[in-house]
């Protein structure tokens, strides 16, 4: 476990939005589900689509590249063609509004 | 076939259309295969499919940061980089500036500056310009109907994406088309008609920078709703970007934005002009758009290939890529691998699943505008559709001389008069 990673502040990325960021190198998407945030890697796990570009509706982000769809709450893939799941970061919000994300 | 007819630095022979037979033959006999060059040590061409995905992810072995277009040492493939540029960000004649280009670039730092302008371009981002893309082909479309005659790449094809990419930027329209200019004579430079002279890519790239170091300084004094504003602002480790920096964002933001699209769409009219029952077929039922739209992004492919190096040996295919050699990737063979896509060479508008690697074959490079484009090969071909369904090609189509875009120079077409309401 390493120490939180400041990336992002919430006005950068609105609800229903999502924003890349790198976490120590790795790229993160954010996704504001809500007012929730959650961080996951930025690659399909297909064929590696940026899925920060992607679609977000409710909880579920589709690819850019081959409308695969993931559940950014916990990386399962929704529809195929991915079938490996999303790396998932945990994340926490401070009373400021900075996302910070925990790098793994 | 043998091996040795294959030339792919030819560029008469792409003038004559893709050399889609030798590609073929290269998935069938030599799929990772060293390409001679005179004057040099040759290029691995990649042609299968999983072979561009296996090289395009693992970044860390096959690197962009010594240039991504060009595939001799001798040849001008337009803006490129030769790997040592300056390390104070000096223009270094022709190569000035490249190796600052995201483009040219691996992650961590090309990830700090994809971010800047990816949010730009998201889906959600990119679907609310349905509208404004619809006005602005609708107007396209409304500036020739009543001629019954028109080039479509110059006067169709290339506006859209000019439009659009330009007002996205913050380009005022009176200076749209002298961009458009420079963009050609960068992307265009084995060409001779836009290669009017052997140091006309520098000279574009040049006065390009100038332009874009004016319009940088107005957005100081006013910011607005537009990506120069966005990357006047932008800082990466804490640091505001170099004007230098600022100056290749720019041109790639504006040549990437303009030339895939525009051939795209000029490919695409005449791939449905080769294919006119499948123009026919899109017309009756205008729901297969989204379909027909991936199938032109795997017919077309305006990229052809994008290069890489190599960091350390590597086997690929049962062949040895030593460490430094050049590894291209021919994303327009792999587009018609057997293996990956049934029946290949047979276009169908309805080709699903159509998994095609127009935008990339994965990894960090993926391309950014790949929304916008969708949105506007869709509507365009929507509103002709509509518009000038009986459209007819009324001349000759003259090719780009290029072997690293797939491009439409001019393509006379015809259509019924129509009056313009206004």
């Amino acid at each position: 476990m390493t120490d939180p990673v400041k990336v992002a502040n919430v006005a950068e990325v609105p609800p229903g939005e999502m924003l890349l960021v790198d976490v120590n190198g790795d790229e993160v998407a954010l996704a504001n589900v809500d007012g929730t945030i959650y961080a996951i890697s930025d690659q399909c796990t297909h064929m590696g689509g940026r899925l920060s570009q992607g679609l977000l509706e409710g909880t579920v982000v589709t690819c850019p590249l081959h409308a695969g769809q993931f559940d950014v709450a916990t990386g399962a893939v929704v529809s195929e063609p991915p079938d490996e799941p999303l790396t998932c970061y945990r994340t926490e919000v401070s009373d400021g509004g900075e996302i910070f994300v925990i790098a793994r | 076939m043998k091996l040795e007819e294959i030339d792919l630095l030819d560029l008469d022979r792409f003038v004559q259309g893709v050399p889609h037979d030798w590609f073929t033959f290269l998935r069938a006999n030599a799929p990772v295969y060293k390409h001679p060059e005179p004057d040099g040590p040759g290029f691995w061409v990649l042609t299968k499919y999983h072979d561009l995905i296996t090289v395009s992810q693992d970044f860390a072995t096959f690197s962009s940061a010594h240039g991504v277009v060009g595939l001799s040492n001798s040849e001008y493939g337009g803006y490129q980089t030769d790997g040592d540029g300056d390390e104070h960000g000096q223009p270094q004649g022709v190569t000035g500036g490249a190796d600052l280009m995201m483009l040219n670039m691996d992650p961590p730092r090309h990830t700090k500056l994809r971010k800047l302008v990816n949010t730009g371009f998201t889906m959600a981002r990119i679907n609310r310009l349905e509208t404004a893309v619809r006005r602005v082909a609708t107007e396209i479309l409304d500036s020739v109907a009543e001629r019954g005659s028109c080039d479509f790449v110059t006067e169709i094809a290339a506006e859209l994406p000019l439009q659009v990419i330009a007002e996205l930027m913050g380009i005022p329209q009176e200076d749209r088309h002298q961009v458009f200019d420079w963009s050609n004579r960068m992307i265009g430079s084995t060409d001779p008609e836009f290669q009017t002279s052997p140091d006309a890519p520098m000279h574009a790239s040049i006065e390009m920078f100038k332009y874009a170091d004016e319009l940088a300084n107005l957005r100081r004094v006013e910011r607005r709703d537009d990506l120069v504003s966005v990357l006047i602002d932008a800082e990466v480790d804490g640091e505001k970007l170099t004007p230098l920096e600022f100056d290749v964002f720019f041109l790639l933001l504006a040549v990437a934005g303009n030339e895939t699209t525009r051939n795209l769409i000029s490919g695409g009219m005449v791939t449905f002009f080769e294919h006119p029952d499948q123009w026919e077929r899109l017309g009756n039922d205008r729901s297969l758009l989204p379909t027909a739209v991936e199938e032109l992004l795997r017919w077309i492919t305006p990229v052809m290939y994008f290069r890489r190096a190599t960091t350390h040996d590597f086997e690929l295919g049962g062949q040895q890529i030593k460490k430094d050699d050049k590894v291209s990737l021919w994303y327009i063979a792999a587009n018609r691998d057997e293996e990956a896509f049934p029946n290949p060479h047979a276009f169908d508008v309805g080709r699903a699943p159509n998994m095609h690697l127009t935008f990339g074959a994965g990894g960090p490079h993926n391309c950014l505008g790949l929304n916008l484009a969708r949105l506007e090969i869709r509507v365009l071909f929507d509103e002709l559709l509509q518009r000038m369904p009986e459209i007819k090609q009324a001349g000759p189509v003259q090719r780009l001389r290029s072997n690293f875009i797939n491009g439409v120079k001019h393509l006379p077409v015809s259509f019924t008069p129509a009056k313009v309401l206004a």
